[in-house]
């Protein structure tokens, strides 16, 4: 919500952040304590008991991804929505604001039926339903007590209240002083059991702001442009926040079939990191998570991304900082060569003296920046991103030649021993820095909980950088960084520069 | 029954009534348990022979060690004739390496063993902090000790430094929520002041190495040092080995004395900025806010919670979940530890929404001062803060920063334990006052940024408007001095080119047409100029079937193809409109002269192509011509100028040659252009028309 991190930043300040796990932490590994709950829903606490406070995560297996076609931005929708309260939080009286809710409803789907029709309706006729829409809207706002779930977490001490929709799932996290652990499971609870989708169309104004914003950036622009290039059929090709269009034209009636689908017990993962103590905990945690219905596993299967044919290419035209990207198809999270590929990533791109740095950088002086980005899409096979900015009068092609030089090296040279060596190192130093905070913990272990189906991949990711060897990366180079496999994104800043160079 | 009956049976119903509410919602049955108590770890305080200040921490939770240093002396300590200083030595500390390692191999080594150490400058320290693993101790302490005692500065690593801070300088208007604060930030604190001063080009050009060496000389000096470190070490061992590498740095010379820029008072102003190429308005207001110190703080900082911080806070509630006109909308204060920070408030909103936004935000500020905030309010703010407490304490890396930040500023250790305190006893009535008192309306900066013409309402409605030009000045930044004997020789002369030119054809001159060929660099272009005075200016520019269009309209510069339009960047359109100055011979800059709208004055006589001269310096805001005028005859041969180009400032002289009359106006119908002394660009015209009534049309794509 509010303090949300866009992927868009995320892939700026993310860069070269691979997170890789090293050994030697099995004290912390042993701390763990997994249970599944009746109702199906996984729980894993770690304790850690350092300040009086812990993080509290509920993981939705569920992104961006599993959207359809004229209704993408709902995964999205739904998350912000998931603020909005309960039957009890958020109500002065809710049977009388359901009633209210319901000619709402009503009224938007009796609007938008009509918006859709071909021809298009009469002017009076939408005006009419546009104004028994609002009414309808007006008399139901006297029932609210708006952001009440935000205040209470806020009063009882939540310092980072916040959640976030990527491709691949929907995430609710925030933390709190350790002894409001019972308030934690209640919101959680009742939010994810009896959730009202209150002040939708709303909301949906709000979410229209937030894409005018990433839009407002030509960075936003092109990564918009970029993945429904790089992706003919995979869903991966619809930005998260979704098209205009379907943000106007999803109703609440969709946002509670989205809920009802992939809200259940057992699409869902909870994580406790901190002062937490698990024996005490676990009986809290059935108590009121166990009344969020089973379900049923929702499927995940999406359109597959068929094999390329032809490299792709497109350019912007922007007054912003000029910028290009080059990307190639690559498997998703789970395939055992996905450590090569942040072996990759780390060398091109991991420090101050990593190759991309050296070359582009420091001794061609032709980017400000340049890096590597493996993490778009993990689910399914997504992107690994080489991107570079380009230094005052330099041109992304020059930067994009460049770039091409050191993935042909990967190729034909192996990576020295010396290169290996500070993998590891830098690993290590990033594991440290990964866990040293509640939050990415928690986040961490869900994560490889959905992605590979067993948070304890999460420290075995050392053992795996460490048999990672040049003959890995010059095969997993050879293969993967081939023309037919491969879309560029440029943005040129000025076509008025170009004439002058010529 | 008894009235006294009813009235208890009444009150019994009411209780039951509200048990019956709450026994719907577990949140409000919820019993907490007393909080864990907090056992911050042991700081231990030690101080070398030379003054160093040294804070430890030991944290065995990981096989790591981190290190902090802070530095008397970052923006406020640099001279304001060398701006940017602090920023380049902020960079080149760490790139530029030591005396013993240099900046690439430092690099090498740190990456090979999985460490980092960052430097930085900010207002008023330059920090220097490191990470590694255990293993590497004294290593990394031994290199972090040579950055403090023997940086190398080396010049391709301030090189590289000055090419990256252009590159920032050109896009610095790219983001909407870094040019809008910045803005304000200027006009709280004054546009040369340290605590808002922007850097320019030109100021890079004027950093040298020897300047970076006597900054390290006189603020690196372990007296006005304060140095953290925190991991897995025992303190008496780290002790040793911080003696051992720091023990010998010594102070040299006297102590610097610190000086904190004196701050202006402000006064109620509205500023908008035209931006065509942002999807919002981008709105932010603002004031001069205090000191961590101050007296007031606590009812303060409660009062501008309750106005913009979070979920809770009045500015989120009425612009994002009532109104529905932003994603994001709040704010609060900015305090600083030894100068007055600011408060500031701010949302983005579509053109067609600003004044809507714009007047919910001043509603909400007049609502705080009018009125008290209501108990619930009171609650939120002050029990969040208590109960957000426990986070202070969650890191050593957050601990350790805030201790070494007290200290550094002269903080007592305890200073948040008391702040909670303070905030304890907050009273409603304390924020009215806190409110009134510091919340001051008629002081209150506002500076929104966007498509101004799709506002739902001007600005005017809130106040006299100035537009800030946020134009990125190319060349050397000039002030001429008043100087009535230079003004008055330079208006004599621009008549006497005038007259040469054609005096009333010139002053009756309202358009002009230009139809020629540019060759640079082997090729030729086609090309058509449109010029209404004053500001109504195009380019055009043919390549085989297509053409490209650069026009300036007002206050408004796009770029034209196939029908298709964009904004300019600014860096652009800040060339196209040197081009207005000096287009046709200049006969715009000289029309500008005489009618006394550009300022100008005599400088020197001097030769061009082996004849004598008069040289006259015309300021615009563009930047400053040069303009070249024959002795005898009034004929303005050329006019100089400086230009960013793409490796650094270009020298520009246009040479105008060949001259024809065309009804009744001298013009040249050959321009060749030398960039840095070398002929780069040749222009031929064979067309020109005068007052032929160009259509607007021409400038709209």
């Amino acid at each position: 919500m509010i303090k949300k991190k866009t992927l868009l930043l995320a892939l700026l300040t993310l860069i070269g952040s691979v997170l890789v796990f090293a050994g030697g932490f099995e004290a912390l590994e042993n701390s763990v304590v997994e249970k599944t709950l009746p109702n199906g829903m996984k729980v894993l606490i770690l304790p850690r008991h350092n300040a009086p406070v812990f993080t509290g995560l509920i993981y939705a297996d569920v992104g961006g991804a599993n959207e359809q076609q004229n209704a993408t931005g709902l995964a999205h929708i739904f998350e912000h929505m998931a603020f909005k309260g309960t039957t009890t939080v958020g109500t002065k009286d809710y049977t009388k604001e359901k009633a209210a809710l319901d000619k709402i409803e009503k009224a938007f789907l009796a609007l938008r039926a009509a918006r859709d029709r071909k021809p298009k309706a009469s002017d009076e006729e939408l005006k009419t339903l546009e104004d028994a829409f609002q009414k309808a809207q007006e008399d139901a706002q006297p029932f609210v007590v708006q952001n009440e779930l935000g205040e209470i977490l806020e009063r009882e001490g939540s310092p980072d209240l916040n959640a976030f929709t990527s491709f691949d799932q929907t995430v609710y996290l925030y933390s709190l002083p350790s002894n409001k652990l019972e308030l934690w499971a209640a919101i959680e609870s009742d939010r994810f059991a009896n959730p009202v989708l209150r002040e939708f169309y709303k909301e949906k104004d709000v979410i229209m702001e937030e894409k005018r914003m990433g839009e407002s950036s030509a960075f936003g622009k092109l990564l918009d442009d970029f993945m429904a290039v790089a992706f003919k059929n995979h869903m991966y090709r619809s930005w998260v926040i979704g098209s205009m269009s379907d943000l106007k034209h999803i109703s609440r009636t969709e946002a509670e079939a989205w809920f009802q689908k992939y809200y259940c017990a057992r699409n869902l993962t909870a994580v406790l990191v901190g002062d937490v103590d698990p024996a005490a905990a676990m009986p809290l945690l059935e108590k009121y998570l166990g009344k969020i219905p089973a379900g049923e596993k929702p499927s995940m299967f999406v359109s597959e991304e068929p094999q390329q044919r032809a490299e792709k290419r497109i350019i912007m035209e922007d007054p912003a900082q000029p910028f290009v990207v080059v990307a190639y198809h690559k498997p998703a999270f789970d395939d055992p060569d996905n450590s090569v590929y942040d072996a990759i990533a780390d060398i091109l791109g991991g420090g101050p003296s990593s190759r991309l740095s050296t070359s582009l950088v420091k001794e061609k002086k032709l980017a400000l920046y340049a890096a590597t980005y493996t993490d778009l899409g993990k689910k399914y096979p997504g992107l690994f991103l080489f991107f570079a900015v380009p230094n005052q009068g330099k041109s992304p092609e020059e930067c994009e030649k460049a770039l091409y030089e050191e993935i042909e090296k990967l190729k034909t040279t192996p990576v020295t021993p010396e290169e290996l060596e500070g993998l590891k190192a830098r690993s290590k130093a990033n594991f440290i820095k990964a866990i040293d905070n509640n939050m990415g913990l928690a986040l961490n272990l869900a994560s490889y909980q959905n992605l590979t189906g067993n948070w304890r991949d999460l420290f075995r990711e050392l053992e795996k950088i460490d048999k990672v060897t040049a003959d890995d990366i010059m095969r997993i180079a050879r293969k993967t960084f081939v023309s037919t496999n491969k879309t560029v994104g440029i943005i040129k800043t000025a076509p008025a520069k170009d004439a002058e160079a010529k | 029954m008894t009235k006294k009956l009813i009235c208890l049976l009444l009150i019994v119903f009411a209780s039951l009534g509200l048990m019956a509410q709450q026994q719907k919602r577990a949140v409000d049955q919820l019993v907490y348990p007393k909080l864990n108590d907090i056992q911050p770890p042991q700081v231990v305080e030690h101080q070398l022979s030379n003054g160093l200040t040294i804070l430890m921490v030991e944290d065995r939770d990981f096989p790591s060690v981190n290190m902090v240093a802070l530095v008397r002396g970052g923006k406020i300590a640099e001279p304001k004739e060398k701006n940017g200083l602090s920023e380049l030595l902020g960079i080149t500390l760490r790139t530029g390496g030591t005396t013993n390692m240099n900046g690439d191999d430092v690099d090498k080594y740190l990456d090979r063993i999985g460490a980092s150490i960052d430097s930085y400058s900010s207002e008023g320290e330059v920090t220097l902090q490191s990470e590694c693993l255990k293993e590497n101790t004294d290593d990394v302490i031994k290199l972090f000790a040579d950055f403090l005692k023997q940086p190398g500065f080396t010049e391709d690593k301030i090189d590289l430094a000055k090419t990256q801070m252009r590159s920032e300088i050109s896009r610095r208007n790219d983001e909407p929520f870094g040019v809008v604060p910045r803005e304000l930030n200027k006009i709280l604190y004054g546009k040369d002041s340290a605590y808002a001063r922007q850097l320019e080009y030109a100021d890079l050009d004027n950093l040298k190495r020897e300047d970076l060496l006597g900054f390290h000389k006189t603020w690196f000096r372990p007296d006005m040092t304060y140095l953290a470190v925190w991991g897995d070490f025992s303190a008496a061992d780290m002790k040793a080995r911080l003696e051992k590498y720091l023990g010998g740095w010594t102070n040299q010379g006297p102590k610097p004395q610190v000086v904190l820029p004196q701050i202006p008072p402000t006064s109620y102003s509205v500023n908008q900025i035209e931006k065509s190429d942002v999807e919002q308005t981008f709105i932010f207001m603002g004031e001069l806010g205090l000191r961590y110190d101050d007296p007031d703080y606590a009812p303060v900082y409660m009062m501008s919670e309750i106005l913009g911080g979070g979920f809770s806070s009045r500015l989120f509630k009425k612009v994002r979940t009532e109104l529905g006109l932003a994603y994001g909308a709040g704010g609060g204060m900015s305090p600083a530890f030894d100068h007055k920070g600011m408060f500031y408030f701010y949302t983005s909103t579509k053109p067609s929404t600003t004044a809507k936004a714009l007047q919910a935000m001043l509603d909400e500020i007049h609502k705080i001062r009018g009125e008290l905030v209501t108990d619930v309010e009171l609650k939120t703010a002050k029990e969040g803060f208590l109960n957000r407490f426990a986070f202070q304490f969650d890191s050593t890396a957050k601990l350790v920063n805030r201790m070494l930040i007290y200290k550094f500023y002269g903080y007592p250790m305890d200073f948040n334990q008391k702040l909670r305190a303070a905030v304890e006893k907050v009273t409603k009535e304390d924020i009215q006052k806190a409110a009134q008192n510091y919340l001051l309306p008629d002081k209150l900066a506002i500076v929104a940024m966007g498509k101004v013409k799709e506002f739902d309402e001007p600005l005017s409605k809130f106040g006299t408007v100035n537009t800030l030009d946020i134009t990125i000045p190319t060349g050397k930044k000039v002030e001429m001095a008043d100087n009535p004997q230079a003004e008055g020789k330079a208006l004599e002369l621009a008549k006497k080119a005038a007259k040469f030119m054609g005096e009333p054809a010139l002053m009756n001159l309202k358009d002009i047409y230009l139809d020629g060929k540019v060759s640079m660099e082997g090729q030729e272009f086609p090309y058509k100029i449109y010029f209404v005075f004053p500001d109504k200016y195009a380019q055009e520019l043919m390549f085989g079937e297509m053409s490209l269009k650069l026009i300036i309209n007002g206050d408004k510069a796009i770029v034209s193809q196939g029908g298709q339009t964009a904004p300019l960047p600014d860096s652009e359109a800040g060339d196209v409109r040197k081009s207005m100055w000096t287009e046709a011979n200049c006969v715009f800059l000289l029309k500008s002269i005489i009618d006394g709208t550009v300022k100008a004055q005599y400088l020197k006589e001097g030769t061009f192509a082996g004849q004598p001269h008069e040289l006259v310096a015309a300021n615009t805001p563009q930047g400053l011509f040069l303009l070249f005028i024959d002795k005898k005859t009034g004929q303005l041969s050329a006019v100089r100028y400086e230009s960013m180009g793409e490796k650094g400032n270009e020298d520009i002289v246009e040479i105008y040659q060949n001259v024809k009359d065309v009804q009744g106006l001298k013009l040249p119908q050959q321009v060749t252009t030398n960039v840095n002394n070398e002929p780069k660009v040749s222009n031929k015209i064979w067309k020109v028309k005068v007052n032929s009534g160009i259509a607007s049309a021409t400038f709209e794509k």
